[in-house]
């Protein structure tokens, strides 16, 4: 008999943040973008000698270091914010455009401009395209800016959680909250991966993943007593301000017999004190104490 | 340090006076006249132009700083149409270069290098609105050191900085856009109910820096007939837009209608699930049918 007893755990992003145990501290992006930077000034790719002898020679070979010196300077920077965000820029247009309605009316509320835009990317490898509209008005008092268009394509991936967030950003036409929702949401997933994979290698007898390592739900069930199986479902959930949460239930399968000699009421405690168990020591030991639990009947 | 604009242009207004008394004391000093009396009064003039001259180059360097920190970055974006060129030159990339550079801008995290580190800049919006950027100046050093920031005083920046700046950049960058995007956006929703539903207000709204703490008396019906409603809005998260805690209660004397009653039971649930706006556009919407 299948008892699932499905609560809800809020284990907000402050109370267990992800732990990054493989990775040495600090964005390596960060580094690689400043040591990119003197690198590049010292070889000189080879189209550019081809390009040098296509100037004029008076000072045209100082004018093409000065060029290379520059991109190299704004390619390290680049790749120094591509590591800050976690956002590679592909493909990126502006240009302004025509103003809907008259333009008799720029004398009295002021400057109004119009841009259209276009940007392609990936953010943490995931691909995506957005079109914005984008208004700034100029009076005497103050400018402003405004996004007056949204438009978001994300690559279909296994997170349908992401597809609903994409439409309600796009309505909320809030650009800045899409960034930074996905990579929290991303993130959160990331590690989600990495937990279930560490558990999975450390005891593969007793870890099942029924929808591999990037799915949602982890199994664990004790070698040597058959018909038990605890059942840990991790959602990460975006909530309709934009913030990530990650939420954690405990299931339980429990043999019918079983469950008649269940006096002390286990079972239906487990998820509970699973919760408590989540706040006083974190996702990984709480985790861990579960499988030791199992383990310990041998 | 992110100023509204009507400081910047008092400023200059100041500024503009200054320039012109300069200009009156050139014409003024050149023709040669023997009185004492005013050769006197020439002499102190000097002495204030001397004085004004120290104020204006003062106040110019605030203008600058003042504008450099209150600048929207999203706006200086200029136009940028990459060419269908199979072969870039060096040219062509620099100017692709540059402005996917420019580009970070709408991400709402950008930066640049400077001498000593890097310039991080954090830009904040509200359901499209653009609102204020800040700055955070690091020299690279061990340890990651903030050298000058344009984050008010009542954002956690040291907490947020203890806790992820040296164990995970990625991370206190995110967070903080967060605190910052958060406080923008509660910041946003006071003004705008202040000054655009002031008809509503029978008290002016009461606010603490943060915008973390609201207390504000409205009523339905801006002629002023219907009980008013005494809101408290709480905000526990910071990093959130919306309230944690509503209470809206009667403060006078005698007892409240069953209709007011009704009214307090329909309006709490918006209040937290709505930006401050959108609730009094419903009610102005509610009024004209």
């Amino acid at each position: 008999m299948h008892t699932g007893i499905h609560t809800g755990t809020h284990t907000g992003t402050h109370a267990a943040e992800p732990r990054r145990r493989r990775r040495s501290g600090g964005s390596p992006g960060f580094e690689e973008g400043l040591r990119g930077g003197p690198q590049r000034e010292s070889a000189p790719p080879t189209h550019l000698r081809l390009s040098r002898s296509r100037r004029r020679p008076a000072g045209g070979g100082e004018a093409s270091r000065d060029l290379e010196a520059q991109l190299g300077r704004a390619e390290s920077g680049l790749s120094f914010l591509s590591g800050l965000t976690g956002v590679r820029i592909a493909d990126y247009s502006m240009a302004r455009a025509e103003l809907p309605g008259s333009s008799e009316s720029a004398g009295e509320s002021g400057l109004r401009v119009l841009r259209k835009g276009r940007l392609a990317g990936e953010c943490h490898s995931v691909p995506f395209q957005l079109e914005f509209q984008l208004l700034e008005t100029q009076s005497e008092e103050n400018s402003s800016a405004t996004i007056t268009d949204l438009s978001i394509i994300v690559e279909p991936t296994e997170h349908s959680e992401l597809s609903r967030f994409v439409a309600r950003t796009e309505e909320k036409r809030d650009l800045f909250l899409f960034f930074r929702s996905l990579h929290f949401f991303l993130e959160w997933c990331e590690y989600r991966q990495r937990t279930f994979q560490y558990f999975k290698e450390k005891h593969p007898a007793m870890v099942q993943l029924p929808g591999g390592p990037a799915a949602d739900s982890m199994g664990l069930q004790s070698p040597c007593v058959p018909g038990f199986e605890l059942v840990v479902v991790w959602t990460v959930h975006i909530d309709e301000g934009g913030k990530v949460v990650p939420e954690l239930d405990l299931l339980t399968k429990i043999p019918e017999q079983a469950l008649t000699l269940d006096q002390r009421e286990v079972v239906a405690r487990a998820p509970h004190c699973f919760r408590t168990l989540l706040l006083l020591l974190g996702i990984e030991a709480a985790i861990d104490s579960l499988i030791q639990l199992l383990r310990t009947e041998e | 340090m992110a100023s509204s604009q009507k400081h910047v242009f008092s400023l200059t207004g100041v500024l503009y006076q200054l320039e012109r008394l300069e200009a009156r004391d050139q014409r003024s000093a050149k023709p040669q006249d023997e009185h004492q009396g005013l050769q006197d009064s020439e002499t102190d003039l000097e002495a204030k132009i001397r004085k004004l001259r120290k104020l204006r180059d003062e106040l110019r360097t605030k203008v600058k700083l003042h504008e450099a920190s209150a600048r929207i970055p999203i706006t200086n974006l200029e136009p940028y149409e990459p060419l269908k060129n199979s072969e870039e030159n060096l040219e062509m990339k620099l100017e692709k270069a540059k402005a996917f550079f420019q580009a970070f801008h709408l991400t709402g995290l950008s930066g640049k290098l400077t001498t000593k580190g890097v310039c991080i800049c954090f830009s904040t919006a509200f359901e499209g609105n653009i609102l204020d950027s800040y700055y955070v100046d690091l020299i690279i050093k061990k340890p990651l050191t903030i050298h000058r920031h344009s984050v008010p005083v009542f954002i956690p920046l040291e907490q947020i900085a203890a806790k992820y700046l040296e164990t995970n950049f990625q991370h206190f960058v995110y967070s903080l856009s967060e605190h910052l995007n958060a406080y923008s956006g509660r910041k946003y929703q006071a003004d705008q109910l202040q000054c655009g539903f002031s008809a509503f207000l029978a008290r002016p709204l009461q606010r603490n820096s943060l915008c973390t703490l609201l207390s504000f008396t409205y009523t339905t019906d801006p002629s002023g007939k219907s009980f008013p409603f005494c809101a408290r809005l709480v905000y526990q998260d910071l990093t959130t837009t919306l309230p944690t805690n509503v209470t809206i209660t009667y403060q006078g004397t005698g007892a409240t209608p069953a209709s007011w009653e009704d009214q307090r039971a329909a309006h709490e649930p918006l209040f937290y699930k709505n930006a401050l706006y959108k609730v009094f556009e419903s009610f102005l919407r509610v009024r004209e049918n």
